[in-house]
């Protein structure tokens, strides 16, 4: 069975953003981030238009029309949404209109012949071996409509791993389209109540499907 | 599957959609060839055809600032990983001396809810004002991969959560995430 071993998550946000105040030090002075964190913050930028900082399991990348949050130790899933839910909260008027919450695997396949077969399956080579010599999988973007109440799509992405010879890489992109309209409001609150009450949900079906993937190779 | 060989530039055929909210290599890409001002958590700078051999990494920005692009200083990648073999979100019963009670609730596997003590020690000092009855916490036991070898670890993390005011308990109160789709 394919093993995950590198694993993260990532909340992103489009919208209306200022970048200038997402300081480490604002994290701690608004109780989103540990002073220590904080202070310990490596900080690649904060300026009007983006700010860039990490911490041991936090990394932040906003510019003004993009926010995201991400983070590669598990144990931190939780700490990272309730850090989107706090500043979903502080700044609750800020223009929001879509939401995706991500996850992605690095999986080792172990074996090459395992690895090429589940790219074969996936991107079946008959119709491309008349037209190139020994066709590869570079990338498969997959994307499906919601089942759940909410407007948005599922979009999955498949790569070979840049990180793990004979992985695979997949990518949940759970999406939510908050506003259609310009005029809409509460963007930012229904991405906290997204984020509150759909999330392990989310975390559950980026889990089951980038599984089942792996387990429709397995079947050749 | 393939990786080797990477030597067309993308440009030319990269959908132009700044609204993708996925976190990966190709997005990014996409943002770099509509937007004057850009950063990614997936992007090799210049080399667009490098991109696919950092997927899941969360390290690289570029930044065009007016007339100027600018390749901010890579910040180290992630050497150490957390894997979790178990994870439960707790709540604080009650806090006597050394130790204090909780009710924990796996997060993965059968949901079913345990009593459990845990030594103050245990919570790094500086969360330990938040051990209080209600409060809410998460509990992750597991292997910290690093470059020197793999480790046992317990990683308590107490709830950050900015405070409702009374102004918005008043006026959120009682609206479920489906009324905001319905308007």
């Amino acid at each position: 069975m394919p093993q995950i071993q590198i694993q993260g998550t990532s909340i992103v946000l489009i919208g209306n953003l200022n970048p200038a105040i997402f300081h480490p030090s604002w994290f701690a002075a608004h109780n989103l981030l540990r002073a220590e964190e904080a202070d310990a913050a490596i900080i690649n930028i904060v300026h009007p238009d983006v700010a860039s900082f990490k911490t041991e399991w936090l990394e932040v990348n906003i510019v003004r029309e993009r926010f995201q949050i991400s983070t590669v130790q598990e144990s931190y899933y939780e700490a990272l949404r309730d850090i989107a839910v706090g500043i979903l909260g502080l700044l609750s008027h800020t223009p929001i209109r879509l939401m995706g919450i991500n996850r992605d695997f690095h999986f080792d396949l172990v074996s090459e012949d395992l690895w090429n077969e589940l790219g074969h399956r996936l991107v079946p080579k008959q119709d491309w071996t008349p037209l190139l010599k020994s066709p590869g999988m570079q990338n498969l973007v997959v994307q499906g409509v919601r089942l759940d109440d909410l407007k948005g799509y599922l979009r999955v992405t498949v790569q070979p791993s840049a990180r793990i010879k004979y992985g695979v890489f997949i990518e949940v992109n759970d999406h939510y389209i908050l506003k259609t309209d310009e005029k809409e409001a509460d963007g930012a609150d229904k991405a906290r109540l997204i984020l509150s009450e759909r999330w392990d949900e989310s975390m559950k079906r980026g889990f089951d499907i980038a599984h089942a993937i792996l387990k429709s190779g397995e079947k050749g | 599957m393939s990786i080797e060989g990477q030597s067309q530039v993308d440009s030319e055929n990269v959908v132009k959609d700044p609204d993708v909210t996925s976190s990966h290599a190709e997005d990014v890409d996409r943002r770099f060839q509509k937007d004057t001002l850009l950063t990614g958590t997936n992007a090799a700078g210049y080399d667009v055809t490098e991109l696919r051999k950092q997927n899941g990494s969360t390290e690289g920005a570029q930044l065009q600032l007016g007339e100027l692009l600018l390749s901010p200083p890579k910040m180290p990648p992630f050497k150490e990983y957390f894997k979790a073999i178990q994870k439960w979100e707790g709540k604080v019963i009650s806090l006597s001396g050394d130790t204090f009670k909780v009710t924990l609730l796996p997060l993965v596997g059968d949901k079913i809810v345990q009593e459990a003590e845990i030594y103050v020690e245990d919570v790094t000092p500086d969360e330990r004002s938040f051990i209080e009855p209600g409060a809410v916490f998460y509990w992750s036991i597991g292997y910290l991969e690093r470059p020197s070898g793999r480790r046992r670890e317990s990683v308590i993390r107490f709830r950050r959560l900015p405070t409702w005011t009374s102004y918005e308990v008043k006026t959120k109160k009682g609206r479920d995430l489906t009324s905001y789709f319905d308007e």
